[in-house]
Formats: C-alpha cells, structure tokens, sequence
C-alpha cells in the first residue's frame, strides 16, 4: 500500500519520466536534498563543500537512470543507494583511500566543516569505521531499517546490524568519556 | 529492548539532527543536468534549420540549384555569384558544420 509520501513520489515520477518536466525533478530535489546532503556530511565527517559535490552528482545521476527506476514504493532506498555509491567511488578515485574499511580516510583529508552544524557530532562519527558509520548514521539520522540499509550498501543485514551494535557502542563510550551523559 | 549503549548513541544521534536548507542547491543541479543542455541544442538547431529553409525559400534556393544543375555541370563559368548566392551558400554550410559538430559531440 502506497504511503502519501510515497504517492507524491509516484506523481513526480511520472512527471518526470512520461512529460519531461524539469521542474518536477526540481521539487524532487528540493524535497530530498536536505536528506542526500546530510547523507555526505556524516560520511565525510563535515566536509560541506564535498557533500555538496557529490550531492549534486548523486542528483545528476538520479536524473540520467530515473527512468530505469521502477520499484516506487522505495525511491528513498534507491536516492541513498545511488548516493552511497557515489560515496563509495569518490573514496575509492582518491589514492589516500586504499579501502573503504580505512578509518584514517577522513580524518587525514582537509576538510572545510560546516559550522551550522556542532563539530561534536562529527568528532563523535569519526570514532566510527567508514560502514560503521554509515549503517549508524543511515539508521538513526535518516530512519532507514536494517533490511533497506542492506539493500543500500549491498551488505547482508547481519552484517548491517553487527556495524550498527558495534558502532553505538562505540559511540556510547565516546560520548562516557567526554561526559555527554552528564550533559543530558 | 535497548541496551544502555543503544539508547545513549541514539539520543545522541537524534539530537544533532538538522535540517539543510536548499539556499540555491537545487538551482545549481538543474543547470549541470545534461539533457537540457541537449535540449538547448536541439532548439538551436532547430532554429538554424528555420533560418536556412527562410533563406533557401527567399533566395530563390530551388532556383539557383536548378540552374546549377541544369547549367552547372556543362558550363560552370556561366554560374554569376550574386550576394545572394553567397548567403545561401555560407547558409548551407554553417548548417552542415553544426549537424556534424552535434555528430562528433554525441
């Protein structure tokens, strides 16, 4: 059964793929870029101008294969699949990033941080291996399930679920030892 | 049932949700999307193909290439170019450049 969100999608869709209308895809990105940006900011831990970037080719490429695109009841499965792999091929194009499975990529990177955001949080990624931190932040940020957090980053879901127990943990020490219990 | 650990990361997690303002983000997307540069060109073209066919009718095209080949092949020094056999030539050929620009592009 379609959702409302789920039915605007629909509509936007056909607009999209059966009339040519650029400013479907337009409402289309207004509506998801808030998620896709946040998306690359907690992978990049903060970086804006990249997230921005990849954003933006994770939107160009949406639009090129939108009319491949036939499962409706998931468009948000498939935005953050296509975005995660952007993700994945942007850290693979750089020759620092030997492996996605490196928890030094980032943290050796200059970034330019967005200050909107408090840097506590991604401090607090940062303690995360990269899929740690992307079955986390996919699951709690974004509210994605485990079962289409798997079909995102192409995981089994036990293993989608063995990152995201050991990356709250993770987290949850962090977070002891620099006193955010106290805080709350 | 949570665990301790789950429900601190979580509260964490939660609390430094933002949202992202578009602030011009969307705009910039649609201007790198590239079937509408496609479709800047293919206006384009067409409107090089509107002037050519304007020209061609104006200028009496059907009868200059009439003569052409009537004439043409037997006595090409009796072929007189008039300005206007000049636009229509310099027509033909800022048409055919384009058609194979957009050939070796694609």
């Amino acid at each position: 059964m379609f959702k409302l969100n789920q039915l605007d999608d629909l509509t936007l869709w056909t607009k999209i793929v059966v009339g040519h209308d650029d400013r479907a895809f337009e409402k289309l990105i207004q509506k998801y870029q808030g998620d896709v940006r946040r998306f690359f900011l907690h992978q990049t831990l903060g970086d804006e101008m990249l997230s921005d970037d990849l954003a933006q080719e994770t939107f160009i490429k949406v639009y090129t294969h939108i009319g491949s695109f036939r499962n409706l009841a998931n468009f948000k499965t498939w935005l953050y699949r296509i975005a995660y792999n952007v993700f994945y091929d942007h850290t693979r194009s750089q020759k620092t990033a030997v492996d996605l499975d490196s928890a030094e990529v980032m943290s050796q990177t200059s970034v330019q941080r967005d200050t909107t955001i408090s840097t506590d949080i991604y401090q607090a990624l940062q303690q995360l291996s990269p899929p740690e931190r992307t079955c986390v932040t996919l699951n709690v940020m974004e509210d994605l399930p485990t079962a289409k957090i798997a079909v995102v980053t192409g995981m089994p879901e036990g293993t989608v679920k063995s990152h995201i127990s050991r990356g709250k943990t993770k987290l949850a020490n962090y977070l002891r030892k620099n006193g955010y219990e106290d805080r709350r | 049932m949570k665990t301790e650990d789950e429900r601190l990361a979580d509260s964490f997690l939660k609390a430094q949700i933002k949202e992202i303002p578009d602030e011009g983000f969307s705009r910039k997307v649609m201007r790198r999307i590239p079937n509408r540069a496609n479709r800047y060109n293919r206006w384009w073209q067409i409107f090089c193909t509107a002037v050519f066919v304007i020209l061609f009718t104006l200028l009496n095209g059907f009868g200059v290439a009439w003569q052409l080949l009537k004439h043409g092949y037997e006595m090409p020094h009796a072929i007189s170019f008039t300005p206007h056999t000049l636009m229509l030539t310099a027509a033909l050929v800022a048409v055919g450049c384009w058609h194979l620009y957009q050939e070796t592009k694609a």
